[in-house]
Order: C-alpha cells, then structure tokens, then sequence
C-alpha cells in the first residue's frame, strides 16, 4: 500500500488524482472495512476506494495486472452466471502459477474438498441483459 | 440461496448448516436457479450492474414469499447492500422492476435478507440450540473468527456489532465450549487478494493463523466459506511458502454445532479438511469419557 488510509483520505481532499490513480491503494484494498469502521471522522474510504475503482474501469483509464481478476469473474458470470474457484485461478494467474500448483490442486480434488467444474444457471438471459445495459451505459 | 462455494469448496458449509437447520427444525427452500451475487468485485466494476445482479436473487425470494438465508459471508453482505440500495431509493427500486419484469419477477422490499449466524442465533435462538446439545464441547477452546463481510460496513440488517461482534462467541458457550478471547476475531483473512497479490494475503493468513495458535486454543470457528478457503484449504500451501508449521484447524460454526449435536466427524465433512481435525475430536472424546 503506498499511502495510509489517513494520507489517502487526505489526498482525495486534495484532488491529488494523478497520485491517487497511480497508487496501489486502489488494487491492494481488500474491501474489508476495516477503516470505515474505525474511522473516528466517520470517513468512508473503502466505498470511495470501491468507487474510484469503478471510475478507472468506466473511463478505460489504464490497465493492471490486478485488474484481470475482475476481467475474469465478470466474464464468468456472464458465461455461466456463477463462479468456480478451480476456473477463477486457472484463468486469472500466470500459467506457471497454475503448473506450480497442480500438486496441491489433485490433492484437493481427489479429497473432493473442490470441485472441477463450474455450475451453470439456467436463465442467463437475465444476466446478458444486465451487461448489455451496462455496457450502453444505461 | 446456497452461493457458489457451496457447491465446491464449501460443501461442507452447506451440508453442515442444513444438518443442524433440519435438527433446529428450520425448513430451508433452495431458490430455483439462483446467481452468482458478484461478490465485491461486481461492485467495484459498476455498482448499477452489481445491484440489477442481486436483485433477481431478491425477487425470486420475494416470489417464494420467504426470507433470503444464505451462509456465505460474500452473498450476505451483497445482498445486504443491494437490498439496502433498493428500499432507500424509489427511483432505482423502479428501474430494477422495469428490469425485473419481463421475467415475471419483481422486488418491493418485503423479505429480509439474513445469515445463517443470524438465522441460528437470532431466529432460532440459543436456548433451542442449548436443548439439542447431546455431546457438550466442555473443555475445548474455540476462537470465534468472524472475517469482515459478515459484521461489515454496518447496514440496516446488521445483526452484529462490526467491530466487536459476540454472536459466535455466545454460541460457542452454549454448546458448551470456551469462546477463546482474540484480537484478530474481525481482522479480514486476506483472501480477497488470492488472485491479485497472492504473496500479500499469504502473509496476511499466515499472521492471522499464527496468532490464532498462539492463543492455545484446539480451534476456530468462521461463518464465512472464503475466510474457510483462505485459512484452511491454502494452510498447507501456506506452510510451504513460508516453511512453518501451523497446522491449525479451521471448522465452519456449522460443523462444530454438529458435533455437539451428536454428528459423526464424517457427517459433518471434516474427513473433507486440508488439516487434520484430531486434536479438535480428540479432546472432545476426553471430556465424554468416564473418570
């Protein structure tokens, strides 16, 4: 985390919007509400944290490597309108991460602590027709 | 409303959390074809599409006229919001039903929308889990881990407090159990960074684990099936990063409820575990047996 959440607060005040775009405050937050909570100035920046995020992918304002994980959950919702933790990794990390952790993941498998392959909904209709508003900014 | 991880990593959860329900005599109806809610992710792409997601989930509960019980910590807490977004403002609640409609479905703010800790401890109440107790858990130490999502951000449905819940401490008492004191029983297991920076929630769940055995206690107990994932199933891979032994069980509240209930080991899914149960079952068997 590059800056505080105090510092960050602050910088959003300041509207230092190159630094705070830049920052890996954004990418690293875990939305865990921690500091929202505990903010004594009842300050709520893990919505503005969510929100700032929310501007970067709808302004197209550049790409991260931490970002392909949302790529990736969103595009199995909209494919099979859930999610499996198998799929999610395999996709969202580098193929040596995968190949490092296919030992762990037959043990697991064979122990049927997880499962191989995603479920699927049936009424993806709906799902597609949220996205497609979405995307015509509706 | 089951979420994703209950059909894989979290199968236990939810066999468990039916077991005792069934027990409790709570009647659970899965919604037909329910959805992914999106978890935080959703949100932080676009919090129109994130709440337009949950809604089906909402309207098709609303439909079976029923509350919206689920044991995921990540649909709760996205459904809680969706909710909460819904009955304050008319204008969205509007658009989501024009949304809603030509699937024969609509949301008008009815049902509730609760966690299985809720339903347990709340609906059912502990005096009626008290009088199932069979095989009291005298003797063993359980810390209560609550992760964040289920206490947090505080909305209108919050059952708990967000800094300082107690409900998982009072059910570990009324089965019998020590609800083991512990700083971290809110601190957020790293998980959601799995993918993103695996060395960061590595650390993270490495901390959180370590400080957890330093208490002494058997166990911990969670309400959350991605604090399960994190802390328990990648346990070994975290061993290895770091080369330490932590070997620490980590059992859904569910399954520990089974056990005083009278379940076998097995019923409950802990043979399913990344790290070994025995010394939680152990301890366990010295207290039942005679002196």
């Amino acid at each position: 985390m590059d800056y505080t959440p105090r510092q960050f607060v602050n910088m959003i005040h300041m509207g230092l919007w190159d630094e705070i775009f830049s920052s890996s405050n954004l990418w690293i937050c875990l939305s865990c509400y921690a500091c929202t909570v505990r903010c004594p100035q009842g300050a709520n920046l893990a919505a503005a944290i969510e929100g700032l995020k929310s501007f970067v992918f709808g302004e197209k304002l550049y790409t991260r490597p931490e970002m392909r994980f949302y790529e990736v959950f969103m595009d199995a919702i909209r494919k099979n309108g859930r999610v499996n933790e198998i799929s999610l990794f395999v996709k969202g990390v580098k193929t040596s991460e995968v190949l490092k952790m296919l030992g762990f993941g037959f043990k697991l498998l064979r122990k049927g602590t997880i499962k191989l392959r995603p479920e699927k909904m049936r009424n993806l209709d709906y799902i597609s027709s949220i996205f497609k508003r979405q995307r015509e900014g509706g | 409303m089951p979420g994703c991880s209950a059909s894989s990593s979290a199968k236990a959860y939810d066999s468990s959390f039916k077991a005792v329900s069934n027990l409790l005599g709570l009647e659970l109806v899965e919604i037909p074809d329910w959805n992914c809610c999106g978890a935080n992710v959703v949100y932080s792409f676009d919090k129109k599409l994130a709440t337009f997601l949950v809604a089906r989930n909402l309207a098709l509960a609303e439909k079976m006229d029923l509350d919206l019980v689920t044991t995921c910590s990540g649909c709760y807490q996205t459904h809680s919001r969706a909710a909460a977004l819904l009955n304050e403002n008319a204008e969205f609640k509007k658009e989501a039903n024009n949304i809603l409609s030509p699937y024969n479905l609509r949301y008008d703010g009815k049902i509730k929308v609760k966690h299985a800790l809720e339903t347990i401890v709340k609906d059912i109440g502990l005096k009626k889990v008290s009088e199932k107790v069979s095989k009291s858990l005298k003797g063993l130490r359980v810390i209560p881990y609550y992760g964040c999502a289920v206490v947090r951000p505080k909305l209108p449905n919050s059952f708990d407090d967000p800094y300082n819940p107690i409900s998982l401490d009072r059910l570990i008492e009324v089965l019998g159990g020590e609800a083991v004191y512990f700083t971290g029983k809110t601190r957020c297991c790293g998980g959601p960074l799995l993918l993103k920076k695996s060395e960061v929630a590595y650390e993270m769940a490495k901390q959180l684990l370590l400080k957890m055995k330093e208490t002494g206690a058997h166990c911990a107990i969670t309400p959350c099936p991605f604090c399960h994932l994190t802390l328990e199933i990648m346990q070994p891979l975290i061993e290895t990063t770091f080369n330490v032994e932590i070997d620490f069980p980590i059992l859904y509240f569910t399954q520990l409820m089974g056990l005083a209930f009278g379940f076998s080991a097995k019923e409950m899914g802990l043979n399913k575990h990344m790290v070994s149960a025995e010394g939680v079952l152990a301890q366990l068997e010295k207290e039942v047996a005679p002196v």
